[in-house]
This record gives structure tokens, sequence and C-alpha cells, in this order.
């Protein structure tokens, strides 16, 4: 029965259905056919929701859309510009590393390319960058978001697991500036080789300092919550609570940009993203309730454990999972309703469970740029008007790095583990 | 519909704006004070569950029910006017259905509430409820509304 209903849901799935229906349908159908209670549903459904990190997902959605509307946005990318310039890829530089701050606040890779990046590939074409590179360039480095801290994906992923989010959340930064840099080395070759414009000086002291303090305020956000959360000052959900507050502050008093209209509009576009996916979470518990009566991941566990009890076997296979996982489904989905299957004989047999959630998170994001759910790879497209095609072969390069992080992830795993070490 | 969806809209933002500010005000309470606010994480809690159900009519009026319409977007015209159909009605049955499921729970949990705020489970049950038969009226409007040919109609 339980492989029914999984079959129903990829049926639902693949012909267009909401995924939350396509997951909700066959939990009905169960329901009706097994007997149970009806009111089932709707406890399992509410009581779902019912978890305090959860509530960090709105709150840094909130944050992302608020940056974007306050003018937050742009004294990064002038400050990165100011700072990374007059480096081989000039404004592909810029861009990579705008991602990074911007993700130090935001944790939504889509807030990242929504807002960011509308201003970065204006600024590529502007200075005469290709279309499809400035997106290839923007998209790839919108990956970063959902690893570096805070990370949506990540609090999901401990909210399924109910591994510390803290912990998960430290994990990220070190594979964060890793894909960072290498991804900051591929457009510096690209550029070099088809000779790209750049600044034409390094910043003086004086101009560095003229872009670092305006941007300032926006960079000490990152540093707080990071430090805060490792301080033991406040738990992610609060870290979330503290950034917003923090944002609204330093862009209504410092920056003097935040009117009602920016505060109600990012409140709106927060509570649409929010519901949208929170609804999914809800959806997944029930249908994961049934998943697990059905004893399918003891038989998942069964059949894996069968193939190796070797951990770095289990994280290469973990790997091709996620990464198959991460072209068909949403991350949301994916951690939904794979992680609960995968994980268990994953952490049976030794992989640490905080290992697992970066790299399956990171596959899930190298998802976000392949067709058919590739959601940075249509916003993208939009915004910077380039077919699909055109983005994919620009994108081409650019997947070399992201592997090369998702195998640097996979076998040092004390790499990984070093910052949560300190939390242990 | 357009005047309800401005109400619900000041509504769900008030419920965010709530769901940010008690956390922040218990980190300065307990920070800088020295005292927790009892039940805060409580509270916070039953407003996400408000706000995320609430707020669902929301999500699929602008259509931004996540989904992946790329397989339908290439069927013919007819098979995807049919399939259009087929999702809006599915939409609507099962969101009756768990709006029904979750009415039931209010019937068996209306004497209950919270540990700490006491907070009436009938509430957030109710908000279950009413959100999803408000995204059920959604599908309905747009499935009566919208010309067949448009195959991503937020349903």
């Amino acid at each position: 029965m339980g492989l029914i209903i999984l079959g129903i849901f990829l049926v639902l799935f693949l012909l267009g259905f909401p995924v939350v229906y396509a997951i909700l349908i066959p939990s009905a159908i169960y329901v009706l056919l097994e007997g149970l209670p009806l009111g089932l549903m709707g406890q399992r459904v509410t009581y779902a929701l019912d978890s305090f990190p959860l509530v960090a997902v709105p709150i840094f959605i909130f944050v992302g859309n608020l940056m974007n509307q306050s003018g937050i946005t742009d004294r990064i990318f002038h400050f990165a510009n100011t700072l990374v310039g007059r480096a081989p890829g000039g404004l592909a530089q810029v861009n990579i590393f705008s991602s990074l701050i911007f993700s130090g606040m935001s944790g939504a890779s889509l807030a990242d390319v929504g807002g960011l990046g509308k201003i970065e590939i204006e600024a590529m074409k502007k200075r005469g960058y290709g279309a499809p590179f400035s997106a290839a360039v923007t998209a790839s480095s919108a990956v970063v978001g959902p690893i570096f801290p805070p990370s949506i994906p990540l609090i999901v992923y401990g909210s399924v697991t109910s591994v510390s989010i803290v912990q998960l959340l430290l994990a990220g930064i070190v594979p964060a500036l890793i894909c960072i840099v290498l991804l900051m080395i591929t457009a510096a070759l690209l550029a070099l080789r088809h000779d790209m414009p750049r600044a034409e000086r390094w910043p003086t002291l004086m101009e560095l300092n003229r872009a670092l303090i305006p941007a300032l305020p926006a960079l000490l956000a990152p540093v707080l919550m990071i430090s805060g959360m490792l301080m033991g000052l406040f738990t992610p959900t609060e870290a979330a609570a503290v950034t917003a507050a923090y944002v609204v502050f330093i862009s209504a008093v410092l920056y003097r940009e935040l009117t009602w209209s920016h505060l109600m509009f990012s409140l709106l576009a927060t509570l649409r993203t929010t519901s949208a996916i929170l609804i999914i979470v809800a959806a997944a518990a029930m249908f994961g309730w049934i998943l697990s009566v059905e004893q399918i991941p003891q038989r998942f566990a069964t059949f894996i454990l069968q193939i190796s009890h070797e951990p770095l076997v289990l994280l290469l296979i973990a790997n091709l999972i996620f990464l198959v996982a991460g072209i068909f489904l949403d991350s949301t989905t994916a951690t939904l309703l794979i992680v609960p299957i995968v994980a268990p004989p994953m952490v049976l047999a030794g992989v640490d469970p905080v290992h697992l959630g970066i790299v399956c998170i990171f596959n899930l994001m190298i998802g976000l740029l392949t067709p058919p759910m590739g959601l940075s790879l249509f916003l993208v497209s939009s915004i910077a008007k380039v077919s699909l095609r055109q983005l994919l072969k620009a994108l081409i390069p650019f997947y070399i790095p992201l592997v090369a992080t998702l195998a640097i992830i996979t076998f040092a795993a004390d790499l990984v583990l070093w910052l949560p070490s300190f939390m242990r | 519909m357009r005047y309800g969806q401005k109400w619900l809209e000041i509504f769900c933002a008030l419920l965010l704006a709530g769901m940010i500010l008690v956390p922040f005000l218990q980190v300065l309470s307990r920070d800088l004070l020295g005292t927790s606010i009892p039940g805060s994480g409580e509270l916070t809690r039953f407003l996400l569950i408000c706000l995320v159900f609430s707020s669902y009519p929301l999500v699929i009026a602008s259509g931004e029910n996540i989904q992946m319409s790329e397989l339908r977007d290439t069927l013919p015209a007819i098979p995807r006017r049919w399939l259009n159909r087929l999702i809006m009605v599915a939409s609507i049955i099962i969101c009756l259905f768990v709006a029904y499921s979750a009415a039931t729970t209010v019937q068996t949990n209306f004497n209950r509430a919270t540990p700490v705020l006491k907070i009436p489970y009938w509430i957030f049950f109710g908000t279950t409820v009413l959100g999803l038969l408000g995204a059920a009226l959604v599908h309905l409007v747009q499935g009566t509304s919208t010309t067949d040919n448009k195959s991503d109609s937020g349903v």
C-alpha cells in the first residue's frame, strides 16, 4: 500500500498538481481505504506546524524581502563592486561576493536571485557582459545562500530530522566559503579567457572606506546572528527575529529608506511565500506518517544496508539520491519526503547527521539549477531575458565548481564538522 | 472578493508582525532584564499555525502554489484543458476533505487548551478549517472565471 501511495504522489506531481495536493490526495485515499479516523488528517496537518524552529522560516523570508525593498541590497552591491570590481571578471566577482553577503542575512536563494540578482544582471549587461553569462553567474552564486547561515532549507531539514539547527547552520559556513572561492576562480578564468571588462584600477583606501561605511550596518547583521547563536544568546528562531528587528532598525533609522509601503509590501510578499512553503510541510507530515506506518523507511534501510555499511559508500549513494531528487522535486518537498526515508540508515551506519544535512541540502540546491524543477533557472532567465537553453549553456562551466564543492563536502567531513565541533 | 482579500491580507500581516515581535521581545526580556515572557514560544507557534492556514487562500489567489507544470504545458490544448479542470475539481475536493477532517478535530478537542496560555484548541484548528474552506472557494472562483486555455491559473 505504501508504494501505491508513493506512486500516486509521483503521478499527480508529474501531471502538474500543486505539490500540496499531490501529497494530500494519496494521504486522503489511504485514510479512507484503511478506515482510519477522519479527524487524523486535520490533526496531523495542523500539528505539523506546531514547531518553534519553523517560525524562523517566515522571518528570514521577511528579512530578504525587506532588504530588497529598503536599499540594503544596493549598498551591499556598491561595497562589493568597490572591493572586488578590479579582479578578473569584475562584476562577475562582485555578483558572487554580494550573494555571500546577502545570504548572510536572508537564507533564501530565490530572494537573492529576485532582489540582488536583478541589480547584478542589469549592471553586468550595462558594462558589456553577455546576458547569458550574467544570468549564469547570478544563478550559480545563489546556490550558496541556502547553505550559509541563515538557511531556510537547513532549518526545514533540522525540523524534520531533529538534528541541532544551530550545528547545521554552523556546518554550512565552511562549504559556502569554499563554494564562493571556487566560483570566483571559475569566473576569473572565464573572464581572462574571453577578455571581459573590469574596473580600471583597484580602489584607494579612501574609496573603500566610503563604500564600506554605508554597507557596514548591513555587513554586521550576519556577525550579530552567528555570534549570538555561538555564544548561546539565542536560538535560530530568536536569531531570525533579532535580525529582522535589526534590519528594520537600520533601514528606518540609519538609511532612512524604509516606508510604510515598503514594510507592507515585504510583509505581504512574505505571507504568500511562507504559506506556499509551509503548507507543504504540513501536508508532508501526514504523508510521512503514512510512510512510517507502512514501514517504507525501514524497508529502505534494510535495502540500503545490504549494499554497504561503509559511511563513505552510503554518502555517495545519498549524493546520487538527493541529486536526482533535486532535479525532479523542489527542495522543500524533497527534504520533507526523502530525508525521513534516506537519513535513518545512513545515521545508523555512522554518517554524521549534520554532515548528511549539508550534503543533502547542497545537492538539492544544485537541483535548483537543473530543469525541470530549476526554480532559480526560471527566475534568472526571466530577469535576464535569456532563453533557458542559452542560460543552461552558459551555466556549464559553473557546474564544475559546484560539483567540486560537493565532492569536498562529501569526502572532507572534518571540514564540514569543524565549526559545529565547538558546540559539541 | 477583493475587499475580503484586503482584510485577510491585513489580518495575516498583523499575525506575521506579531510572530516576529514575540521572539524578539523574549530575547530582550531574557538577555537584558533577566526575565522570560511566559508562554512566548507557545504564542509564536500558535501564530505560525494561524498564519500559514489563514494566508493559504492568498497563495492560491496569486497563483503561487508550488507545482511542476512543465509536463502539463507541453500537452495539446484539449487534454490540457481537461487536466486543468481535473486539477481544479480535485483541489476543491481535497481542500474540503481536509477542512472537514479538521472540523471533526475541533469537535473532539473543543474543551482542550494550550498548557501555558490556555489558548483554546478550536482557535487554531478553526483557522485550518477556515483557511482550507477559503482555499476551496478561491479555486472555485478561479475555475469558473478563468478562460479554459489558461494553463496556470493557480489551481
